[in-house]
């Protein structure tokens, strides 16, 4: 079967049209990251973090050192019970990563804490605690 | 006239006895409804089915390892799509590829369903958004242009050389096809759209990805 030849003004407007596109993306990108790249909103917890790489390195994805920044042992001592805050720098020192546990970007009411990997054996989320 | 592409196909429906109007569809017509259903099913389906795969998952299937994995699974197949084009285009003299052809149709079909279980229905970013519309732009262009302007473009053909067999002036089987040489010109609306979109499509998957190993790393 033969096909006639596509119009000539077609490749170069979907060129122009894909070009002013890129531009458009780059724009959104610095004026709202989240929107253009995030596969969903942070949780109520995080919502005052609008910098990505205040979690995020780059190429290697949100890492454990980003975390600490902020939940530093001083935070925990302030915040938690002792068991939380033992548990916790346990954790970090066996270089656990804090997303196996702890995921984002899954609207502002998720549950960011998974209770389903290494926290079933933590002191945190056992039968007394959760009494 | 009593052409193929030009046939009306009674549907009766239970309701026309009782005077309800019947649906009356062209063959054409009937296959682009089909295509339609197929897709809209092709869809659903995959989305529904990335949802069972999340039950019980902290995260979505989409947003898991395996779900990033499918991802690279379905570029793969998208991928291979493209060795059809470039095998027509460099050995114009050799003969139509149509072993690569087949290749370019079921992986264009297989490669996008492999995304559509990636992305899920989770659409959040705008630039995987994007990605996702000017994929789903080229695969139905390509769908519609191999289901259904083949078939008008094939009807078209016969008729003609059917007309011109049975005796009947240049101009008159002309005046005789003005219609399906409407409808063929129409649905030739996908020769524009296919090939010239995957330009687009490829510069924003290349932009989704890159920005996937940045944010979320290798």
């Amino acid at each position: 079967m033969h096909y006639l030849p596509l119009p000539r003004t077609v490749v170069p407007a979907v060129a122009i049209a894909t070009v002013v596109l890129v531009v458009w993306l780059g724009w959104g990108s610095i004026r709202d990251p989240e929107g253009f790249w995030a596969p969903g909103d942070l949780s109520r917890y995080h919502a005052a973090v609008t910098h990505c790489m205040s979690c995020h390195e780059p190429f290697r994805g949100p890492v454990s050192a980003k975390c600490i920044q902020c939940h530093s042992e001083a935070y925990f001592a302030a915040g938690s019970t002792p068991s939380t805050a033992t548990f916790h720098r346990d954790v970090i020192g066996q270089q656990q990563k804090c997303l196996g546990c702890h995921t984002e970007h899954r609207g502002p009411l998720a549950n960011i804490t998974s209770r389903k990997t290494h926290h079933d054996k933590s002191p945190l989320f056992s039968a007394d605690s959760s009494s | 006239m009593d052409q193929a592409g030009l046939q009306i196909v009674s549907v009766a429906m239970p309701g026309e006895a009782r005077g309800l109007r019947s649906i009356e569809m062209t063959p054409v017509i009937r296959r682009l409804v089909t295509i339609v259903i197929c897709i809209t099913a092709a869809i659903v389906g995959a989305w529904l089915f990335e949802s069972v795969l999340s039950i019980g998952k902290p995260s979505p299937f989409a947003h898991s390892t395996t779900g990033h994995f499918m991802g690279w699974v379905g570029l793969g197949l998208i991928l291979l799509v493209f060795v059809y084009p470039m095998k027509k285009r460099v050995d114009r003299n050799r003969r139509w590829p149509r072993n690569w052809f087949r290749v370019h149709m079921v992986a264009g079909v297989m490669g996008p369903l492999v995304i559509l279980l990636h992305s899920g229905a989770h659409l959040h970013a705008l630039v995987p958004l994007l990605a996702l519309a000017a994929m789903a732009v080229v695969v139905v262009s390509g769908i519609v242009g191999q289901g259904v302007h083949y078939l008008v473009l094939r009807n078209l053909n016969d008729t003609r050389r059917q007309l011109h067999d049975e005796g009947f002036a240049a101009d008159d089987v002309e005046v005789r096809l003005h219609r399906m040489a409407a409808q063929e010109e129409a649905f030739r609306l996908w020769q524009s759209i296919h090939a010239p979109m995957t330009l687009m499509f490829l510069v924003l998957a290349a932009i989704h990805v890159m920005g996937a190993l940045y944010f979320g790393g290798f």
